[in-house]
């Protein structure tokens, strides 16, 4: 049960006030009486002593006598009573006040130094203090809460530039190092020197694409993408990326195919932005399925008005817990990284920002173990 | 194996990226070393095991084990407590040497380098004949 100190406070006062008065009360009419008696016993002396009257001035006098001790009796228990409410009142100011008090001092100072998950103990006795200590809880929690999530942030950025700077300088270590092989020795035989060649233009590609991926984020965080407004097919385009891919699919004992159906209507946007799209997804697909699996591409309606892109894999799947995670940047799942399969964890970011600015929608079903398939939903209109 | 193939030293080199491991590989064998090869942590503790190289270089960022993990097992094991260990890192890391030193490393070379300085590096980190 909650109560309010200040009412329980001002109640005692009033209490202890009505009491006091009470006392007063009864003191001062016990002193009156005591006058009166005793102004009775001086008329009676006054008026000459008869036996009569020695009787009653003694009467007077005796009630004066107990009239006053009266008084002397309820002024010494209104005193006691009066003492005894201050002591009362004083005891629940530190029991209310001051402990509640100390207690919030003390977690303020806590958190002052540095200890963000010190709170204020909850009181055996809720009081209007106690109300004060939640209050002070909340926000503690919010601070705290706040606090963790720039350390989460800034946690993410020093991951970031940890991760770029592993994926710029590992490509560039094979540049330069075949480079400095070929420069070192004119003799090598010429197969050598083709195969070294290969090398550096596979790896000055693929920090050309990272560099471009890289690019394309900063300009999406910096909200400056802008995309084509133009109607275009979207089956050439999806031949086009199929084709692209055709001898990394081969290099990687991988059958890439095609199956589309044709469609009614076509795509407003950017063409480019979409071909990079659904580049990335058969790029992944090519990465994460195992040699002599198949990547299948398929384009076809989608209900009325709209299109579905489909890039299927038979690679290791993606557990249902990542699958949230897996379209914010920079994620890389656990299985991804132990399986040491390239990547910055930018290209499924940017198929989204890409397909949200078209009015569309991605999707991913996979089971555990068994293969992927996202699948690009893209606004049509008529031709 | 003949004598003369015996008495070059072995180095035991750790990458996950195959490029670079090739790199390297190409590298110290036209220098006169005999060179095994793993593509990640797990793979490189088992082989330094097996043959006892007289150096490992350690990629830092490894699947499994990375390059300090791998350093600190090796310091623990029994014969190879004091094999030298050389990191590359591919990573900004401020404090990446301090690192290196700190999980027994003996030397450290930032990524992209060139072959040349690696192969010194080496040479100074082999017990002179």
């Amino acid at each position: 049960m909650r109560r309010n100190l200040a009412l329980q406070m001002l109640g005692g006062a009033v209490v202890l006030a009505l009491l006091s008065v009470g006392v007063f009360v009864i003191t001062v009419t016990a002193i009156e009486d005591q006058s009166d008696a005793t102004r009775q016993a001086k008329t009676a002396l006054s008026q000459g002593l008869g036996p009569e009257d020695r009787q009653q001035a003694a009467e007077a006098l005796e009630r004066a006598d107990s009239e006053g001790k009266r008084a002397v009796r309820w002024g010494v228990a209104g005193m006691i009573l009066i003492v005894l409410g201050s002591v009362l009142i004083v005891f629940y100011l530190i029991r209310g006040v001051l402990i509640p008090v100390k207690r919030i001092e003390e977690a303020a100072s806590r958190i002052a130094d540095g200890d963000l998950s010190a709170r204020v103990p909850r009181l055996s006795e809720a009081t209007g203090i106690d109300r004060m200590g939640e209050a002070f809880n909340s926000m503690a929690a919010a601070v705290e809460k706040a606090s963790l999530g720039m350390v989460e942030a800034e946690r993410g950025r020093d991951e970031f530039f940890s991760v770029v700077s592993h994926e710029l300088r590992t490509p560039l270590t094979s540049i330069i190092g075949y480079l400095e092989l070929l420069l070192e020795d004119d003799s090598l035989p010429a197969e050598q020197r083709t195969k070294f060649l290969n090398v550096i233009n596979r790896n000055a590609r693929r920090l050309l694409r990272l560099v471009g991926d890289l690019l394309f984020v900063a300009r999406v965080e910096a909200g400056r993408v802008e995309l084509d407004h133009q109607a275009f097919d979207l089956a050439p385009v999806i031949q086009g990326c199929v084709e692209t891919f055709q001898i990394r699919a081969a290099s990687h004992g991988l059958e890439l195919v095609e199956e589309s159906a044709p469609l009614e209507g076509r795509c407003v946007g950017d063409e480019g932005r979409i071909a990079q799209a659904v580049d990335n997804l058969i790029s992944n697909a090519i990465k994460f399925s195992p040699e002599g699996g198949r990547v299948t591409v398929r384009l076809h309606p989608d209900g009325a008005k709209r299109a579905a892109i489909e890039v299927v894999d038979t690679g290791m799947g993606i557990p249902e817990g990542d699958q949230e995670a897996l379209f914010s940047r920079f994620f890389r799942g656990k299985l991804v990284r132990s399986a040491s399969i390239q990547g910055t964890g930018l290209g499924l970011g940017i198929v989204k920002t890409i397909v949200d600015g078209h009015g569309g929608e991605i999707s991913l079903e996979s089971v555990d173990g068994q293969g992927s398939t996202f699948t690009i939903h893209l606004p049509l209109v008529d031709e | 194996m003949n004598a003369e193939e015996e008495s070059k030293p072995l180095v035991l080199i750790a990458d996950d990226d195959e490029d670079i491991r090739e790199l390297v590989r190409f590298r110290l064998e036209r220098a006169g070393y005999r060179v095994i090869a793993a593509a990640d942590g797990r793979e490189a503790l088992e082989l330094a095991e097996q043959h006892h190289p007289d150096l490992v270089l350690l990629d830092v960022m490894m699947p499994h084990l990375d390059g300090f993990e791998v350093t600190r097992r090796l310091r623990q094991h029994e014969s190879l407590a004091s094999v030298p260990v050389v990191l590359l890192s591919a990573s900004m890391h401020g404090d990446a040497d301090a690192a290196s030193f700190e999980s027994g490393a003996n030397a450290h070379m930032l990524k992209p380098f060139a072959p040349a300085d690696l192969l010194k590096m080496i040479d100074e980190q082999l017990p002179g004949d």
